[in-house]
């Protein structure tokens, strides 16, 4: 590995691991589940620099690097990894929050509630709704998911209306 | 709440919470793990093959020695060696099609699925191209053996002789048939639900016939 290529992965980081952590977030739910995943894809994403030569956009290739490592990620496996990794995610949540009046805090509860429903999903929609919340176009999650954008919206409905069932009394527009 | 208001709240998040990691220490995590990751698909394959390539260079050293049964030995050791190439090759036929996380996740589910469907059917076939190649050898080599000594041993010694023999062939077909079991339950256990998850993902993404993969 070059020191390009470090640097590239150094700058990756930065710019993504808030994108990578909404990954985690969706396929895993306890904390040590979430540091075995989050190292997973940093490990794949790493191994894949060589590969990436700029023909797609880096926000196409990171999603397409975590949500493949997410699919993929057998959380059976993680016991057997954890062997050999250090726990080096620390997410700390800003104090503020915990202020039940501040409306950050209300979000964090409407947000776990939509991790969970999320999860609760078949892998593949999951992945498909995490794309639409983070505002992807059509065109864009079809070059992540490797399908049509027709098939992206129609696979895109179907998912929004399981969502809405699971998540019911908050989303009120299907 | 609208979803375009849950989206807004989605986007929002990063607002609540904080991740704090060390990237020196990170760097270094992820090195060691991918050294480890290396390490161990490295020893996997060496053991199997190192054991292989022992087993034929006994057989071959013991042709060449030995004036009884050469011939039998020799093929004994060709039949060894024939099972190391196979598996040689085939590691290095599978690792150019190793998935790759960057492409599409249909292309990548795709490439894990045709590797999982290759482990089934080697292991599904282990019989064929690991147990039978070398148990026909010993199945030669101890025939042989057995003419020879009848030709050549009278009496109670004959007797003991081929009881050896006959436990010996006994011994190697339930070592085998274990071996084979053992392949039968993993495909069973491990690879078979594996398969079928991938399936179950594939068809989650793609079930029209005429899926085509944008490029961006």
């Amino acid at each position: 590995m070059t020191d390009k290529q470090e640097n590239l992965f150094r700058a990756w980081f930065d710019r993504y691991k808030n994108l990578i952590f909404k990954v985690v977030n969706t396929y895993a739910a306890s904390p040590e589940d979430q540091d075995d995943l989050f190292q997973e894809i940093l490990l794949q994403l790493w191994s894949s620099i060589p590969g990436f030569q700029r023909k797609s956009k880096e926000t196409t290739w990171i999603y397409r690097v975590a949500l493949n490592t997410a699919l993929v990620w057998k959380r059976t496996e993680s016991r057997k990894r954890k062997r050999f990794r250090r726990d080096i995610l620390d997410i700390q949540e800003i104090s503020h929050i915990k202020d039940n009046g501040d409306e950050l805090f209300r979000n964090k509860q409407i947000l776990d509630q939509v991790y969970d429903s999320i999860r609760q999903l078949p892998k593949s929609e999951s992945s498909i709704v995490l794309l639409y919340l983070d505002d992807l176009s059509y065109e864009e999650m079809a070059a992540i998911l490797g399908i049509s954008k027709s098939n992206v919206g129609v696979r895109l409905n179907r998912a929004k209306k399981k969502l809405a069932q699971l998540l019911k009394g908050l989303i009120d527009d299907l | 709440m609208t979803f375009d208001e849950l989206q807004e709240t989605w986007q929002s998040q990063q607002s609540s919470f904080k991740i704090k990691i060390d990237s020196d220490l990170l760097l270094k995590e992820i090195q060691r793990n991918k050294k480890h990751f290396e390490y161990t698909v490295l020893w996997r394959d060496l053991r199997e093959i190192v054991a292989g390539l022992a087993v034929a260079i006994f057989f071959l050293y013991y042709g060449l020695k030995s004036d009884a049964c050469a011939w039998a030995l020799l093929l004994l050791a060709f039949l060894c060696a024939g099972v190391v190439v196979f598996l040689i090759a085939d590691r290095l036929v599978q690792k150019k099609k190793k998935p790759r996380f960057g492409d599409s996740l249909v292309d990548c589910i795709q490439s894990s699925l045709a590797n999982v469907e290759h482990q089934v059917w080697l292991l599904k076939n282990v019989l064929w191209w690991y147990l039978l190649p070398p148990g026909i050898g010993i199945v030669i080599f101890v025939g042989s053996v057995m003419l020879k000594i009848i030709q050549n041993v009278r009496g109670k010694g004959l007797v003991d002789i081929l009881l050896f023999l006959f436990a010996y062939l006994v011994g190697s077909f339930l070592l085998f048939w274990g071996v084979y079991y053992l392949n039968q339950w993993a495909v069973r256990k491990y690879l078979i639900p594996r398969k079928e998850e991938l399936e179950h993902l594939l068809h989650g993404l793609e079930n029209s016939p005429t899926v085509t993969t944008a490029e961006m």
